[in-house]
């Protein structure tokens, strides 16, 4: 793809997204018109409609996605101390003790990495406060 | 929550119509999965989640391309295992042998679920249409459009079928991995060996570099008494860490053929 490919992309991105905007402006009434006057079916408008929110949803996930992503570079070093202070041996008993009730109790519950090295003591007191931040971390598997 | 069995599925649900709208953070984000970048020394990245919500924490000091990819793999196992423990090397959750091979089969789906993801077969076929065989000069275009490493972007184009096509990585030592298109029938397995005539011993021993796609014969890559009746197409390059990475390309429909 050239660059004015992606130019044309962009541009295209940005129509899309006016469209989006244009249909979800509209009252229903407004928008049952228009979409009589295109000679759409009701399944076709239905699909545009979804369509259009799920496009919005997306473009709202990069907005946000983004915005996080900048809280957090400027929120480095912030940490739970109960968690970061806890001795590598009992940071190691936390986490495997939250592992097995987790995979017990949650039948949802999900944890995979591709190791290539031994994780290290701070890896191990993150992924608690990974699993206290998913509300999975409970204050008995830190006794 | 929009259903993500199918990678591409959820890119066309969300109006994805172009590579540089592939935003992996984003789709992590309508999946309920929120992405971390902190260094990591254990592995690329990691994913922990619960039912509805999810925490990926991807190696900030990986460059940006492999991050992309982490992510997307990550993503895959969130599709593909929830309810699962898995982690590929003994440590302190004690995974046993045959818990490993089982993970090894799940880094694999998660592998073709981050590339269907990052590389999706509807966007990526109109951009190769068309061709006889494959070069690496179709991997690179594939790698700089959708910002995916070279190495992922072969082994997609080949296992998109776009032509039947083998990508086969040997190191001093011999073959260490290789991939085939659906469409070449079992039997044509690649040697373990190089074969003499292939463009890739020259490339490993002798260092030379023919840049070009070559007609060599086919013996010199399958070990079977009919493969002498053919001849395929093979360009090799040398990857940064001294492995030879082979493009086989199967132009000879006889090959293809049912047996």
């Amino acid at each position: 793809m050239k660059a004015g490919d992606n130019e044309g992309a962009m541009n295209f991105t940005r129509l899309k997204l006016a469209m989006a905007d244009e249909l979800m402006s509209l009252s229903e009434k407004e928008f049952s018109e228009e979409m009589s006057a295109e000679g759409a079916s009701p399944e076709d408008a239905k699909q545009t409609v979804l369509s259009a929110m799920r496009r919005a949803l997306y473009e709202a996930s990069r907005r946000r996605a983004t915005i996080n992503e900048l809280h957090r570079s400027s929120s480095d070093g912030v940490s739970d101390s109960q968690i970061r202070s806890l001795d590598p041996e009992r940071a190691r008993a936390a986490l495997r003790a939250a592992v097995e009730r987790c995979k017990v109790a949650d039948t949802g519950f999900l944890m995979a990495a591709r190791n290539e090295a031994e994780v290290s003591d701070d890896e191990i007191r993150d992924m608690l406060l990974n699993l206290r931040d998913l509300g999975l971390l409970l204050d008995q598997d830190l006794e | 929550m929009i259903d993500h069995r199918n990678p591409e599925e959820l890119l066309r649900s969300l109006g994805i119509s172009a590579p540089g709208e592939i935003d992996v953070v984003a789709l992590a984000d309508v999946l309920g999965v929120e992405v971390r970048r902190q260094p990591l020394s254990g592995c690329e990245a990691r994913i922990l989640g619960t039912s509805e919500r999810a925490i990926i924490t991807v190696n900030s000091r990986s460059i940006p391309t492999r991050q992309r990819f982490s992510i997307a793999h990550e993503l895959g196992h969130w599709r593909w295992h929830r309810g699962r423990a898995l982690m590929c090397k003994p440590d302190d959750m004690e995974v046993g042998d045959r818990r490993r091979l089982s993970s090894a089969t799940s880094e694999r789906i998660a592998d073709r679920y981050a590339a269907a993801l990052l590389m999706p077969e509807y966007l990526v076929r109109p951009i190769l249409s068309g061709l006889s065989y494959i070069e690496f000069s179709h991997v690179y275009s594939i790698s700089q459009t959708f910002d995916t490493s070279f190495i992922a972007s072969a082994i997609r184009l080949v296992e998109l079928n776009l032509v039947p096509s083998l990508l086969v990585c040997h190191n001093i030592m011999g073959r260490k991995w290789f991939v085939r298109a659906r469409d070449i029938p079992e039997r044509w397995f690649p040697r373990r060996e190089l074969g003499a005539e292939s463009l890739a011993l020259d490339l490993m021993h002798a260092g030379t570099d023919r840049r070009r796609p070559e007609l060599v014969p086919a013996h010199a890559w399958f070990d079977r008494g009919d493969a002498y009746q053919y001849e395929i197409m093979e360009q090799s390059c040398r990857l940064p860490t001294g492995d030879v990475l082979s493009l086989l390309s199967i132009t000879d429909e006889d090959m293809l053929e049912d047996l």
